[in-house]
């Protein structure tokens, strides 16, 4: 049976080229749409786990932050970054701005120009960090000497560059004030095209443990503090006293509120356009079916006259349908790698998570119901005699 | 002979025809509806980033050389071309080098002027660094008169003062070398608020005309009617630079837009642009195989001697005429029923709306598109001889 549907696709190939390229576009379509509306929640899904529990986010004045935590109770765990300039590559105009991110905010990957971000270094390296493009020549693979304080006087601490970020990415930073209160605030650009603060300052990403042997006492004025899941609400209240004596709050569930508003608006936006994606896809895939279907009838009554049921050539569409699936999925991935080869790459995005590939079976299945469904439809209706009758007038 | 075609195709196969349509309707409202929310989105993310209707630019500084006040005038209009119809305000506020007084460079005396004609709605001030926005003085807060059209036009030498600059210089001020008549002031008893308002302390109104060749900062207010985009930026920056050297920056420096918005935004327009090339794709297909159902009318056409390219053309202008109905339907059927309940959940589209050229042109070339596609099946179907057609419809 098998054997018989690729024969008769091969038969037909213009048409079924067609249906490939074709359903390759309505995959790779629906899957640009899954990674966008992901792409709205990428800000708030490190600290998603995290924001589920109790606790506050605190911007300090400066230098308080470690007496003050040290008074608070049933603290869990702290997340905070840690910033200081530094000189690299024994160039003492080279100034850049080393950030130090714990593991929960290195989560949020930016795209890289090139390379990949530090934290997603396997090698051998012990130092591995990302630079920002800079006027310095620094690029993926090379080494940079970081300078600094050591116990017997000045010291370098040579790190390998994983990668270099793109400019216009966002990072973890201090408060941007354009989403007060949310997640999405604490994200700043960094373009050292337009800003030149960061054209004169590139910035150095590293963990936060390495980044805090070159120089402790550097923690950043906003940090995460996670309550232990028995605080009780007294406690909660003695340490919000103690913390808004001198410095500004947010606590999580505000965070988590107001971060969330901001997604659920974004997706909102962009809602109408996936809405009429879909009805066009699910219209597409219907009519394709229902032409091909109509074209195939003739031979399909000549294949029941010579003894075949129609389930067998609904079993030979059901393979047909498949298989062009199947193909289209490989025309996606090319399609995909062409997009990202234009200049349009950067700024498309294409994620092939687990929702998108559910999307893409999803549609191959939905597909192939559809080829079942609507010849069985059609020919069910319909006689032999009269569809080869029909034929001939 | 054509309309008769399609009420013949319409009985024969309405179901098709009406997948024709719907496919071509669909497409069209749905490529509106991206066009629409991509370009709201797309004014709503400058005008948070770039405070919307408002370009400002700063040429020129202490140090350096600096667009002469001759200058800045002769170049107002070639960059502001395409722009007058948005334009609604433009300003310059200049720093004056001044030869003979030391009050003008040691207190920042600011000098204030207006390019455009009047009125003049507001100014802005310097007051401890920091830009204030206050209002164009009505008459009644001045003594003396307030300056006028024929000031502006004229060119001549006189300006309006706050009360500090009357009573220091009296009627006359020297400024770089020229005299300048004071015509108006600042009335005295007025309370602190309409003081702030309307007169900084050392502040003056002169026209343009009469603006001192000797400036060494030139600050450049542009108020436009509707939210500008960052391409309108750059192509103001880029005339601005060209005009005045590179010691010109524009307010566009130093600000980076959102880049998961851009993303998003870009992300949905390709999935719009794939969307029509897949009611492209169905169009041919469908046109194919209305064709292939009408193999046997086209056989009859070319044995009774129709050439190809007449054949051709009768089902070319079917498929036109098929199309500008549905385009037009979806068209309309977007602008007056979809589009006016969108209004108030998107807040730039009666601007973005207010011209809908651009729009007619996207759905044209989309249906130009969609009708390109069409034509390849007419031609793959009639461009065979008649015997072909006729192997095709019966079998060998």
């Amino acid at each position: 049976m098998f054997y018989f549907s690729l024969n008769a696709m091969l038969m037909k190939w213009k048409s079924v080229l067609l249906n490939v390229v074709e359903i390759a576009i309505i995959l790779y379509l629906g899957v640009i749409i899954i990674s966008t509306y992901f792409l709205q929640s990428r800000k708030y899904e490190p600290y998603r786990k995290l924001l589920k529990s109790q606790g506050v986010r605190v911007y300090f004045g400066e230098g308080e932050q470690e007496e003050k935590i040290s008074l608070l109770s049933k603290v869990e765990s702290i997340h905070y970054t840690v910033t200081f300039s530094v000189y690299a590559n024994g160039v003492s105009s080279s100034q850049f701005r080393l950030r130090g991110m714990d593991e929960m905010m290195a989560a949020y990957k930016p795209d890289m120009e090139d390379g990949i971000w530090f934290a997603d270094y396997r090698g051998k390296e012990p130092l591995a960090v990302t630079v920002t493009e800079n006027p310095y020549g620094i690029k993926t693979g090379d080494y940079v000497d970081i300078f600094i304080d050591g116990e017997n006087g000045p010291e370098y601490v040579s790190a390998y560059v994983s990668g270099v970020f793109r400019n216009g990415e966002e990072y973890v930073d201090g408060n941007t004030y354009k989403h007060p209160g949310s997640i999405q605030d604490y994200y700043f650009p960094y373009n050292s095209e337009t800003v030149p603060a960061d054209k004169e300052n590139p910035l150095i990403f590293m963990n936060l443990e390495d980044a805090e042997r070159l120089r402790s006492n550097c923690m950043e004025m906003g940090v995460y503090i996670e309550y232990a899941p028995d605080i009780t609400d007294e406690e909660i209240k003695a340490n919000e006293d103690i913390l808004t004596e001198t410095a500004s709050i947010n606590t999580f569930e505000e965070l988590r509120k107001n971060s969330l508003e901001i997604i659920t608006k974004k997706i909102a936006v962009i809602t109408p356009i996936a809405v009429g994606a879909l009805l066009f896809v699910t219209m597409s895939v219907i009519c394709s079916s229902a032409i091909d279907t109509s074209r195939e009838l003739k031979n399909y009554a000549i294949f029941f006259i010579h003894g075949m049921k129609w389930r067998d050539i609904v079993r030979i569409k059901l393979i047909e349908a498949v298989t062009e699936g199947l193909l289209s999925l490989a025309v996606m991935y090319i399609i995909s790698r062409l997009v990202n080869a234009a200049v349009l790459g950067k700024n498309i995005v294409f994620e092939m998570g687990r929702i998108q590939l559910l999307y893409c079976f999803g549609i191959i299945i939905y597909m192939a119901a559809v080829s079942v469904i609507v010849p069985a439809a059609i020919v069910n209706k319909s006689k032999p005699a009269g569809v080869l009758r029909d034929a001939e007038v | 002979m054509l309309l008769n075609n399609i009420k013949s195709l319409f009985k024969s196969s309405p179901l098709w025809m009406i997948f024709i349509l719907a496919a071509q309707f669909a497409g069209v409202i749905i490529i509106m509806l991206a066009y629409s929310v991509y370009y709201n989105n797309r004014y709503e993310l400058e005008a948070s980033e770039y405070e919307g209707k408002r370009f400002l630019l700063t040429a020129g500084g202490s140090s350096e050389d600096v667009p002469l006040s001759e200058k800045v005038r002769n170049a107002f209009p070639e960059i502001l071309s395409g722009y007058e119809d948005i334009l609604e305000e433009c300003r310059i506020s200049s720093f004056l080098s001044d030869e003979n007084g030391e009050v003008l460079t040691q207190q920042e005396m600011q000098l204030q002027h207006s390019i455009m004609t009047l009125p003049i709605l507001t100014f802005f001030s310097v007051k401890d660094g920091r830009y204030v926005l206050i209002e164009d003085p009505p008459e009644r807060y001045i003594e003396g008169r307030n300056l006028n059209e024929e000031d502006f036009t004229s060119g001549e030498h006189v300006c309006v003062v706050s009360r500090e600059v009357r009573d220091t210089y009296g009627d006359t001020l020297d400024l770089c070398g020229q005299k300048y008549k004071i015509v108006g002031w600042e009335k005295e008893g007025l309370d602190e608020l309409h003081h702030l308002n309307f007169f900084s302390r050392y502040m003056l109104r002169i026209p343009a005309e009469a603006l001192p060749e000797s400036v060494t900062k030139v600050e450049i207010n542009i108020s436009f009617k509707k939210v500008l985009l960052s391409e309108d930026y750059k192509i103001l920056g880029d005339r601005f630079k060209e005009a005045f050297g590179s010691t010109v920056s524009d307010m566009s420096e130093g600000h980076t837009i959102n880049i998961d918005a851009v993303k998003s935004l870009k992300t949905m327009m390709l999935a719009v642009l794939f969307m029509a090339f897949v009611s492209a794709c169905n169009s041919v297909k469908f046109f194919g195989y209305m064709l292939e159902k009408r193999r046997k009318t086209t056989g009859i056409y070319l044995i009774c001697g129709a050439k190809r390219s007449k054949a051709a053309g009768i089902y070319i202008k079917e498929a036109f005429l098929l199309q500008a109905t549905a385009t037009a339907a979806g068209f309309l059927v977007y602008l007056k029923l979809i589009l006016p309940r969108m209004f108030a959940k998107y807040e730039y589209l009666e601007m973005i709306f207010e011209d809908v050229s651009d729009c007619v042109l996207l759905v044209v070339a989309y249906s130009a598109l969609v009708l390109a596609a069409s034509f390849i099946s007419v031609t793959v179907n009639v461009y065979r001889t008649p015997i072909q057609i006729v192997k095709k419809t019966y079998g060998k």
